[in-house]
Parts: structure tokens; C-alpha cells; sequence
């Protein structure tokens, strides 16, 4: 069953990634991320803190609206378009066709968030421009900058001259060469001086480590809503799995409000808590803002949490599906 | 003709198929009490006008829609036992393929599916694309594909496990003259080897060249089977298929049936080609004079891994279901 899985989720991941949803959403969180340090100049004072929750929030709802058009449709779009005919006509269960989708819309996810996060790294090295004498980060600027045009051209030059798809190419490109840019940044200072890998870490007013921790957890919030999208895909059509994946996602970031207020103790609310996904738990701009770190133990309990609940999300949508025709 | 039930590929017994709306009422009747067998080796043809129950006897016996009531076995399982669909292939009613993908890239995903090794699968993508004449096209994405070189690949995708059984629903919608007579030969060729094949077709043509057994379906219900022989044969009267005759001998031939109990000619003709064998002949003569076409050629016959003289690699190397 694992070649199948890995079979299913390969081709949803290309898929995913050849739709022009992908590059357009894509691009325009990159191209708002760069833009992050310009806009965080726009407070007094509050810069470095505005820049970082500025970038987390980009990245949350990017992902969201990516995983909107991805994941809601993964499922009924195979239905709708029959493609699933011959697929479930070959030895292919159900759970495994779900499990497959799922995780090719999780590296969709996964690819894109790893390319914002790298462009949100290098947007916090560079750090807002608060005063007129400050200058630009010219190693940020050149290895940021130059990852983004050397993608383009090997992506641009693979398409015309041996039809590659753009898409596909100019992000795994991305993918690989930003990394590759960070590490440069983090090894040159702004002055061009070389410095240690460790020092941007260090630096106590960035605090990357907790930013790193945040923008994990902010992809595992990703992970649940797609596996809600999946589920709800299985038995609905693309507009209503769309509107109830914003629901989740709303009442994701609420549930502590809404369920862990007064009466909490009653059934009915532990219910409502237990089975809404609390996207409080990785949501770590706020405490970063306060200045309320998280750990390393932190993240595993939160990890537990998001694997349990896309373990329990995944296993109803196969039931929902397990008794759908899909003829 | 009844065998016992692990005999037959596919076996229904009092197959019941009702649609129902939103409300769980029932809606449509699209199968009542169908009784088929499908045996190995042969070729079965299922007719019947629009909405007669083609394609939803063969959605039940692929495990897509649930029976109402009544029972189907393949290969003597259920029809939703995955293992079972390693030995069935499948050709939807319209070639219901991911655009964003290629021609190999298609066929390798579905060998993928098979769980068939890397080297196999190639070889057979190689194979299948000669077959439907699509080598040259390879590398173009499917949505660009007309529907007639979409229902070749649909084809290819039906064969790469190479199945015991085949399932065709129209295969031949969409296919110009020779794709039609390709998809024809192959069939007859999967019969020679023992492979059975479930052919859905509005053509008549197409199932009563092919076919050893016919249903008729209308309505849901079943309304004739039997060898085509059975069905079609007029034993009222007589076909004699000789060289031209003038009209001397036919004279005395018409004296001769008149003594012989007061027979007489109804009908001479002289038989013309068909239209199918002139068209056919004017496109190999093309091809044969080098004009070039952006589009499907002929095929390469029948693939070799279809076949009793498959490569040897492919008889040595099992599918990697075991490992799994």
C-alpha cells in the first residue's frame, strides 16, 4: 500500500503545484513578505515586533487561502472531473486514495511554507529600516535577491527550451536555493564582515529561534485545516468545503473564547472543545509580542496534538467516503 | 449456460440498481435482476440504448456503485476487493484522464498504481505507446490531446497491468476509422490469448464483429443473450459468396433451384469495398509515401507484453505486491 500512497501523493503534489493558483498565491505572499520591512518602518518604535507578527500572519493566512484552493477541491475535484474512475478501479482503498491526497496537498503546503519562511528569515535579518541613517542589508539584497532571479532564469530557460513547467520548476528552485541564500546571510553580516552561523540566533532581539518554533507551528495549523478540507471534500463540493474550512479556521482561533470561557465544565462545551481544532496552540505571535518564549517540549505537545487530531480527521473522512459511490 | 461461480470472471445474479434523490426516495431504475456471466477467454458484448444499464452494470462489477440487491463476483470476490482489480482493466465511457499530466507521465502513474518495477513499466509505457500511436507525442500535456488520441491513452492505461479482464465502455467513441479497427484487432488478439473482455458499445458494428456473446439490455432489464450465431443467424435463407457470374450462368443457376423446388434468385449484387476498407487503404498509402501528421499515427500491432511472446524480463519479474 505505501508505493500506492506515495504513487497518489506524487500526483497531487505536481498537480498542486502545475495549477496557477499555486504560483499566484505563492508569488504574491513572497513578493508581501519582501515588502514586510517597509511596512513594519510604519510604527515608532515597535518595529522588529510588528515585522514578525506582520510575517507570521502573512504566512498563516497565504497558507490558508493556498489550502483553500488546494485541498478543497483535491478530492471532490476527482469526482466532479471522474478522474477517480480510474483510479478506484485499479487496486487502489479508499483510505489509501484519502491518505495520498492528503499528504500530496500537505507537501503543496509544505514547499510553499518552507519558501515563505525562508523569505521571512531573510526579511527579519534585514530588519526594518526605522530611521533614515539606517542603510539596507546589502548580503540579504544580494543572496536574497539573486536565489529569486537565478530561479527564475533556470526556470524560464527549462521551459522554453526543454518544456518544463514553469510553476513546478521556479518553486522547487526557490526551495533550494533560498536555504542556500539564508545560510550565506547568516554566515556574512550587514557589513560584509563573515561571522558565526550562531550569531543571528544570539542576536536577542530577533529571538529566531522562537520565530523558527512559530513558523513550525503555524505549518502544523495548515496541516489540520487541509485535513478538514479533505474530509469535507469526500461528501461536499469545492464552495462548501471552502466555507466550512474558513469556519474551522475561525472557530480554530476562537475555541479558547468560545468553549473555554464560563461553563466550561459542561458537557456540551468540553465537547464543542474537543472536537474543534484549537489553532490557538500554534499561534505563537502573540507570546512572542509579549515576550513569553516557548520550548522545545512546547512544540512536541503541540506536535502530539496536531498528529492526533489529523490522525482522527483522516480516519472520519475515510469513513465518510468508504460508503460514497463514486460512479 | 451456467457454471459454477469461481468458473465464470464475472457473475451477477438478480443485479438491482435503483438511484435515489436527496430524499432517499428512489428515483431511478437503472438495473433490475440482471443475471450475466462473463467467461474466461471469451468476449462479451452488452448492448443497449442510452440509460439501458451499460455502464452501471459495469460500475457495480468494478466495485464504483453499490447493488441495491443481488450479488456480484469477480474472479469469485466481491467487487470491492482491491486485490481483484490487479487483474481488471478499465476503459471509462469517456477518457476521464489528468491534463496537467503527459502521456508517459500518465502511464507511469497507473503502472505506479499497479505496483508493477520500474523496468517493467517502462517497457510497457514504450510498448503501449507504439501500440496506440502516440510515441511522438509522449511529452504533450493531455489536456492538448484530442479526444480521439485522450481515448488511445485511455485505452494504453486499461492494458498496462496487462489484465485478465478487460472492461471497454465505447471504446471506440471518438476514434477515427483506424483507431477503430485497431481497438477491434486487439480485442480479437486479447481473446487469442485467453483474456476476457467486457465490451459496452452503442456500435453495432463494432460488438458484432467482435463478440462471441451478446446482452441486450432496455430498461434496466435484460431482453435477449446468446452467441451472436444464436441471435443473428437466418436460417430461412441462403449466402453464396463466389467470383462474377454472367448472366448465362445465373440463368441456369435460377433453373436449377427452380427444379430443385421452385427456388428462385431474390437478390445478385456485386459486392463493393467498404467504406472503412477504402479509407483505411488511401491513409496506409499516405503514410506509406512519408506525409507527415501532428496528430496519431497507426499502431504498432499489439504489444509484445499483451501477448504469450512477452519479453522475457516481464515473465521474470512479479509485481512488487508482495513487498507491499
Amino acid at each position: 500500500m505505501i508505493s500506492r500512497l506515495f504513487s497518489i501523493a506524487g500526483n497531487t503534489f505536481i498537480e498542486s503545484l502545475r495549477r496557477p493558483v499555486f504560483l499566484a498565491v505563492l508569488t504574491t505572499v513572497c513578493l508581501l513578505l519582501a515588502l514586510n520591512p517597509a511596512i513594519s518602518t510604519l510604527t515608532l518604535g515597535e518595529d522588529d515586533k510588528l515585522l514578525v507578527d506582520l510575517g507570521l500572519s502573512t504566512i498563516l493566512l497565504g497558507g490558508i487561502f493556498l489550502s483553500a484552493f488546494i485541498s478543497t477541491g483535491s478530492i471532490s475535484r476527482e469526482i466532479d472531473s471522474k478522474t477517480i474512475l480510474t483510479i478506484l478501479s485499479k487496486p487502489v482503498g479508499k483510505f489509501c486514495f484519502i491518505a495520498g491526497k492528503y499528504l500530496g496537498v500537505c507537501a503543496t503546503i509544505s514547499l510553499a511554507g518552507w519558501i515563505w519562511s525562508l523569505v521571512f528569515l531573510l526579511g527579519i535579518r534585514h530588519g526594518a529600516i526605522s530611521a533614515a541613517w539606517e542603510s539596507s542589508d546589502g548580503p540579504v539584497l544580494i543572496f536574497g535577491l539573486g536565489a529569486a532571479i537565478i530561479s527564475v532564469a533556470i526556470a524560464s530557460w527549462g521551459n522554453y527550451a526543454r518544456g518544463w513547467n514553469f510553476a513546478t520548476s521556479v518553486s522547487l528552485l526557490l526551495a533550494a536555493l533560498l536555504p542556500l541564500a539564508w545560510t550565506l546571510v547568516l554566515l556574512v553580516a550587514k557589513d560584509w564582515s563573515l561571522q558565526g552561523l550562531q550569531a543571528e540566533f544570539t542576536a536577542e532581539e530577533k529571538q529566531l529561534g522562537q520565530v523558527l518554533l512559530a513558523l513550525a507551528l503555524a505549518l502544523q495549523a495548515l496541516w489540520i485545516l487541509a485535513a478538514i478540507a479533505i474530509a469535507c471534500s469526500t461528501r461536499l463540493g469545492q464552495l462548501a468545503t471552502l466555507l466550512i474550512s474558513f469556519g474551522a479556521f475561525l472557530l480554530g482561533l476562537s475555541s479558547d473564547s468560545l468553549f473555554g470561557g464560563p461553563g466550561r465544565e459542561k458537557t456540551l462545551a468540553k465537547l464543542a472543545y474537543g472536537i474543534t481544532p484549537n489553532l490557538q496552540f500554534h499561534w505563537l505571535a502573540d507570546a512572542l509580542s509579549l515576550g513569553n518564549p516557548a520550548s522545545g517540549f512546547y512544540l512536541l505537545l503541540v506536535s502530539g496534538y496536531t498528529i492526533l487530531f489529523i490522525g482522527a480527521i483522516l480516519c472520519l473522512a475515510t469513513a465518510l467516503f468508504e460508503g460514497k459511490e463514486t460512479g | 449456460m451456467t457454471l459454477p461461480p469461481d468458473t465464470a470472471f464475472v457473475k451477477t445474479a438478480g443485479l438491482k440498481k435503483v438511484f435515489k434523490d436527496f430524499w432517499l426516495r428512489p428515483k431511478v431504475v437503472a438495473l433490475e435482476g440482471l443475471d450475466l456471466e462473463i467467461l474466461p477467454g471469451e468476449v462479451h458484448g452488452l448492448l443497449g440504448s442510452n440509460g439501458a444499464g451499460k455502464s452501471t452494470t459495469i460500475k457495480l462489477i468494478l466495485g464504483l456503485l453499490f447493488p441495491t440487491s443481488g450479488e456480484v463476483t469477480v474472479f469469485g470476490k466481491p467487487p470491492g476487493d482491491v486485490e481483484t482489480k490487479n487483474r481488471i482493466g478499465y476503459l471509462p465511457e469517456e477518457s476521464y484522464l489528468y491534463g496537467f499530466l503527459d502521456a508517459e507521465e500518465i502511464l507511469d502513474y497507473y503502472g505506479r498504481l499497479f505496483n508493477l518495477p520500474g523496468p517493467t513499466r517502462r517497457s510497457r509505457i514504450e510498448e503501449l505507446l507504439k501500440m496506440v500511436g502516440l510515441q511522438g507525442m509522449r511529452n504533450r500535456p493531455l489536456a492538448e490531446y484530442s479526444k480521439g488520441m485522450q481515448r488511445r491513452i485511455g485505452i494504453a492505461q486499461a492494458l498496462i497491468n496487462n489484465p485478465d479482464l478487460l472492461i471497454l465502455d465505447e471504446p471506440t467513441t471518438g476514434l477515427d476509422p483506424i483507431g477503430a479497427r485497431e481497438v477491434k484487432d486487439l480485442i480479437l488478439r486479447l481473446r487469442e490469448e485467453g483474456k476476457s473482455v467486457l465490451l459496452s458499445s452503442h456500435r453495432l458494428a463494432d460488438v458484432e464483429d467482435v463478440c462471441d456473446r451478446i446482452t441486450v439490455l432496455y430498461g434496466g432489464c435484460k431482453q435477449a443473450e446468446g452467441t451472436i450465431d444464436e441471435l443473428l443467424s437466418s436460417p430461412e435463407s441462403t449466402v453464396i459468396e463466389t467470383d462474377r457470374l454472367d448472366d448465362d450462368t445465373l440463368a441456369r443457376i435460377e433453373a436449377l433451384l427452380k427444379e430443385a423446388g421452385g427456388l428462385s434468385i431474390r437478390k445478385t449484387e456485386s459486392p463493393r469495398q467498404s467504406l472503412e476498407n477504402f479509407f483505411l487503404g488511401l491513409v496506409e498509402k499516405a503514410g506509406r509515401e512519408g506525409a507527415e501528421t501532428s496528430g496519431a499515427t497507426g499502431g504498432a500491432g499489439v504489444a509484445r507484453f499483451l501477448t504469450r511472446e512477452r519479453p522475457a524480463e516481464e515473465k521474470d519479474a512479479p509485481a512488487e505486491e508482495a513487498a507491499d
